[in-house]
């Protein structure tokens, strides 16, 4: 038996956050089937809750995707810089080099770079 | 957890938790974009975090509040944003009475009822992310959560 109505509306809660456990849903349910000031208490919150739901925002998938490259590039400044001159260099040593030597250049170069 | 598995899973709670607060889209990505350049800085801690969701709210909460105070929209308080219009929101997108409710309730109980039952925060988890006491974010989510009730009741017996 619950006596608060802190505790009860402590245990709506729960429920709708999904975190009672199957010992303390069988209370939940109990308190639903035999108190009518519970069934009432759990109908205002369960209509509170449902009317908050549409307050909740989502950002297009692009949006996503463009705010983490922008995030990513803010954490790595040079990253973008790199890959342009790491780019340019390999096309100059392409055209100095003879071509059996560009892979192994390739290779070295990719397994000193860790990301 | 790797960083972008992270913001996969957290970037439109932190959106909408920040958009919340400010009504402006373009400023809700600025900040989000601030909170997760911040969550990246500490990205090798990511898998030690006991609340992920709290901890990375509580750095929007912590920017939001910091870009306000910088950006001088208004001289910053927390009941500021109140009087604020809902620029921003379109009818067909959201709920105008309900956000008119919201609207009336001050400023942090606000953000509690939305932690509460958009986000299924806990109290403690409100307590870290707005900086109060436990006790204080339960005691301002019983009368918040009271008067919403009493309020969407009179509208239905209107």
């Amino acid at each position: 038996m619950i006596e608060s109505e802190e505790k009860k509306l402590d245990i709506i809660l729960q429920y709708l956050h999904n975190q009672l456990n199957n010992q303390e849903k069988l209370v939940f349910f109990n308190l639903l089937k035999t108190e009518t000031a519970f069934r009432a208490l759990f109908a205002a919150e369960w209509r509170l809750y449902k009317e908050l739901q549409p307050v909740k925002r989502k950002m297009s998938a692009a949006q996503k995707e463009h705010i983490l490259k922008e995030v990513l590039e803010q954490a790595n400044p040079y990253s973008a810089g790199e890959k342009v001159i790491t780019k340019f260099i390999q096309e100059l040593l392409s055209l100095i080099l003879p071509v059996p030597v560009m892979p192994f250049i390739k290779i070295a170069k990719e397994l000193s770079v860790s990301d | 957890m790797n960083f972008k598995k992270f913001y996969t899973l957290y970037a439109d709670t932190v959106y909408s938790f920040i958009y919340f607060k400010v009504k402006d889209r373009f400023l809700a990505e600025d900040l989000l974009q601030e909170t997760f350049l911040a969550v990246y800085k500490n990205h090798g801690n990511l898998a030690t975090i006991r609340s992920p969701k709290a901890w990375v709210l509580s750095i929007a909460q912590r920017k939001i509040v910091d870009k306000l105070r910088k950006e001088k929209h208004q001289p910053f308080s927390t009941d500021s944003l109140a009087e604020q219009p809902f620029t921003e929101i379109s009818p067909m997108e959201t709920n105008l009475f309900l956000e008119e409710l919201l609207n009336r309730l001050d400023e942090t109980s606000r953000q509690i009822i939305y932690g509460i039952y958009v986000e299924q925060l806990s109290y403690k988890e409100l307590a870290e992310i707005l900086n109060l006491p436990e006790g204080t974010v339960k005691s301002k989510a019983y009368y918040a959560r009271a008067k919403l009730k009493r309020w969407l009741e009179a509208d239905k017996n209107d």
